[in-house]
């Protein structure tokens, strides 16, 4: 096994190639007007009735991007926190940042002082609002808990990368009696928040948000030619199960050395 | 307020106190009975350790800390333990600051334990900053150069363990025990390109998302949680010995049917209430 | 021409100790802050471009690098590969830059706070104490003062890591409220993933072996044991969820990751006047 195996192969460029088309030809089509349609999302849905709440109680709102860095993950709890602050600016909420992360503590307190500038309030930014606490997981998550109950917050937002503190942090988020929401690519924390929060978005619907909340063509054509990358992982998954079907049950037709030798050959099972 | 109600509405500091009981009474009694069930995956990381050549060098990569010592500690132990038995040289490797301390105990309590050597049976390679694109890929192509000495700073030439460890073909097995979400980095950027089986210890939690790659192939066996090293302990002769893994394994039998009884509980006083509302408001659909 | 830049570039790379290290952390920082100064002073419309064009040349470093690695074939080398560390190191040094700024972010809050006596003041009073404490004792650790690793130990393992770990064994307490809070059969859903949620955990645990164990190893009954339901759970129906939702976040990072690479993110500060 040579390091070429490191790279790329034909495989990932065929994959990886189609992804790319789909993406890009879809958000040049949705930018020349094309109309595109996204299904409800409820727990997006559900982000202006939390921040409703907590201006009628006049608490403030707690938003959280969770252990994220600057990373794809970091930059998508962002596009949301822009969106939530913007709305809570409307409202005159203050909203609290706590960050895990000094990178994306910085981007944070931009896009937070670029929400209420959008907004046309820029004296309602206070920069202590947004604030970095520690990198470490767990004084970060101490400090995440101590902000819910000093705060008394109204609402909380969990959206961004998650590990084993997410039951600390919605646990007592649901002792303070927070409306929470919840946000993670994170698959092994999602049972938590969905046992937890009020509202959990799961997965992919994750990185649906920014263009649900937004309804900006761009990201709105982004999504849709995700989900025709998904339909070609989906027609792979196909012609690969029956490749591999046909393989076992008639090894000696040409159709099946055709496929081994031209398809499966790029998906091999075992390391690698 | 009426009996159901109650149930559904047992106060949360009565729940904590019942589970810190239902967990620390086994704890203390410390059953030595093991598991009789073996999952798959245990039984696969068995055999694959026990076909690692002698003359390959095994890489224990510790990515847990004292948060998951309860899960990780005991995984750890018994992979070096079983590497210890037959002989297989290892190095330990670790991502976490409070894990290099703790793996080093470990490895040190069974050194004495089992008659076995510093910088002869083992290595413990220290602390290091977790960059997988450079230094996995550094290891696999130049393992002497990236790796250099170890904890003490002892240079890894002038220690037999590692000394002839030059390239990924010397490396049989990556053991990697983890809280974190890790495997994915392992798989792109060592055990897959440089086809070495990779041995997945995970805290239980995590063990749900690995499947799809123990399915495909690309983990040759996993630890689940401290029930998969209480299990993995059976496979290694220590089926009645009373170790931390066959405790915990108990206690956390305890803890779910704890949790199963309360949500049955909390369950009977829902339906008795919705039944009792239905009544009082008019007998029924 | 290469050669000399690797001599250079050698040199820069050395270890250094005493004075010189001083000198050299001393003159990186200013001329971080140089290249701070100048980019602060760009023309607003230009700023724009700047990051466009570095997060562009970023992205396609990366993208080269693993999809079209160019192979020297004189040295067998791939040139791209080779500047992996350095590109690495690279972000280090700005995640330190960053953590300056997060450091000043914490001192702002606390400071203002103990100035005033404001409310809690002596959870601030905490911070600077541990801040320094332990900032200071790593230092003097470091330069092998008489003492001073049994006392940072004591902070570390005695004080930090017990804290964590205590932090996380929270979490065997909230797990138990949460579940028996929220597993409510409220639907024919809720039921189903209830009795799987049941199953699952009995299967993992020696119990559950034993609540079954009267039922026949093998054969057809076998199937009904409840360690080989459980397991099926968890490697037929989980596994599928688990594979849907990974193709489907893979998905979406990816078009997140090419729509910043290009600069086409929209709908909040990336596509702000800088």
């Amino acid at each position: 096994m040579g390091e070429s195996t490191v790279y790329a192969n034909i495989a990932v460029y065929v994959v990886e190639g189609l992804l790319v088309f789909f993406i890009v030809y879809k958000i040049i089509s949705a930018r020349r007007g094309r109309q595109l349609f996204i299904r409800r999302i409820p727990g997006l849905s559900a982000l202006d009735e939390a921040v409703g709440r907590a201006t009628e109680m006049g608490r403030p709102m707690l938003f959280t991007p969770g252990l994220s860095g600057l990373s794809i993950i970091g930059l998508q709890a962002m596009a949301i926190m822009s969106h939530i602050v913007k709305r809570a600016a409307k409202y005159g909420t203050r909203v609290i940042v706590p960050t895990a992360d000094p990178l994306l503590y910085t981007v944070a307190e931009e896009v937070a002082k670029d929400a209420y500038n959008a907004e046309g309030v820029p004296e309602q930014f206070n920069p202590e609002d947004i604030r970095y606490l520690s990198d470490n997981q767990f004084a970060w998550a101490s400090g995440v808990v101590g902000t819910l109950h000093r705060e008394k917050v109204a609402t909380a937002f969990y959206f961004g990368y998650y590990a084993a503190e997410s039951l600390i942090l919605t646990e007592n988020g649901q002792m303070v009696g927070a409306i929470q929401i919840a946000g993670t690519p994170t698959t092994t924390q999602i049972p938590f928040f969905l046992a937890s929060c009020d509202y959990t978005i799961i997965g992919d619907e994750y990185y649906a948000a920014s263009a649900y909340l937004s309804r900006e063509p761009t990201l709105l054509g982004s999504l849709v030619g995700q989900d025709y990358g998904k339909l070609t992982m989906i027609a792979l998954i196909i012609v690969g199960a029956i490749a591999v079907t046909l393989g076992a049950l008639y090894p000696d037709w040409t159709v099946v050395h055709w496929m081994q030798s031209h398809f499966l050959k790029y998906f091999q099972r075992g390391v690698g | 307020m009426n009996i159901f109600t109650r149930l559904q509405t047992i106060d949360r500091r009565v729940l904590y106190l019942l589970i810190a009981l239902v967990i620390t009474v086994p704890l203390l009694v410390r059953p030595g009975r093991h598991p009789r069930v073996k999952f798959n995956e245990v039984r696969n990381a068995y055999k694959t350790i026990s076909n690692v050549p002698k003359d390959k060098l095994v890489i224990i990569s510790i990515t847990w800390g004292p948060g998951t010592t309860a899960e990780n500690g005991p995984q750890t132990e018994v992979m070096m333990r079983h590497l210890f038995q037959r002989g297989v040289k290892f190095a330990v490797v670790s991502w976490d600051q409070a894990g290099n301390e703790l793996s080093y105990e470990i490895g040190k309590k069974l050194e004495k334990e089992m008659g076995k050597k510093y910088g002869v049976d083992w290595v413990h390679l220290g602390y290091r900053v977790y960059y997988p694109q450079v230094v996995f890929r550094g290891m696999a192509q130049n393992f002497q150069k990236v790796m250099e000495y170890d904890k003490f700073h002892t240079p890894l030439s002038k220690l037999p363990a590692v000394s002839g460890v030059k390239t990924s073909k010397d490396i049989g097995a990556v053991i990697e025990i983890t809280p974190s979400g890790t495997l994915e980095l392992w798989i792109a950027y060592f055990n897959g390109p440089y086809r070495i089986p990779l041995i997945y210890c995970p805290t239980a939690v995590m063990a749900a998302e690995a499947y799809p790659y123990i399915d495909s192939g690309q983990i040759n066996g996993m630890l689940n949680g401290v029930i998969g090293a209480a299990q993995y302990e059976a496979l290694i002769g220590m089926q009645n010995a009373k170790t931390d893994a066959a405790a915990t394994s108990w206690a956390l039998s305890a803890a779910h049917i704890f949790i199963i009884l309360l949500i049955v509980v909390g369950n009977l006083g829902y339906l008795a209430t919705k039944r009792a509302a239905r009544g009082g408001n008019g007998g029924g659909r | 021409m290469g050669q000399s830049l690797h001599h250079i570039w050698t040199w820069l790379a050395m270890p250094r100790h005493g004075l010189a290290l001083a000198v050299f952390i001393i003159g990186a920082l200013g001329i971080g802050a140089l290249f701070l100064g100048i980019l602060c002073s760009v023309p607003a419309r230009f700023r724009k471009g700047i990051v466009m064009a570095v997060t562009f040349i970023g992205g396609l470093y990366l993208s080269l690098e693993f999809l079209v690695p160019y192979k020297n074939v004189h040295t067998g080398k791939y040139p791209l590969t080779e500047v992996m560390p350095t590109v690495a190191n690279l972000e280090i040094v700005i995640g330190c830059f960053a953590l300056l700024l997060g450091i000043w972010n914490l001192f702002q809050i606390h400071g203002k706070t103990l100035m005033k006596f404001g409310k809690d003041w002596y959870n601030s009073a905490i911070f600077f104490l541990t801040f320094f404490s332990i900032a200071i004792l790593g230092f003097l650790r470091d330069k092998g003062v008489h003492g001073t690793p049994e006392m940072f130990s004591i902070l570390f393992s005695g004080f930090l890591l017990s804290l964590q770990s205590t932090t996380f064994s929270l979490i065997a307490f909230y797990i138990v409220s949460a579940a028996y809070r929220a597993f409510r059969i409220r639907s024919a859903e809720a039921g189903f993933m209830m009795v799987a949620a049941t199953i699952i955990m009995l299967a993992l645990v020696p119990v559950g072996a034993l609540l079954t164990a009267w039922l026949p190893e093998t054969g057809f009954l076998s199937a009904f044991r409840l360690e080989r339901i459980g397991y099926w759970i968890l490697t037929s129906p989980n596994m599928a969820a688990q594979r849907a939702i990974a193709f489907g976040v893979a998905v979406g990072a990816l078009a997140t990751g090419l729509r910043i690479w290009l600069s086409l993110e929209r709908g909040s500060f990336f596509d702000r006047q800088l």
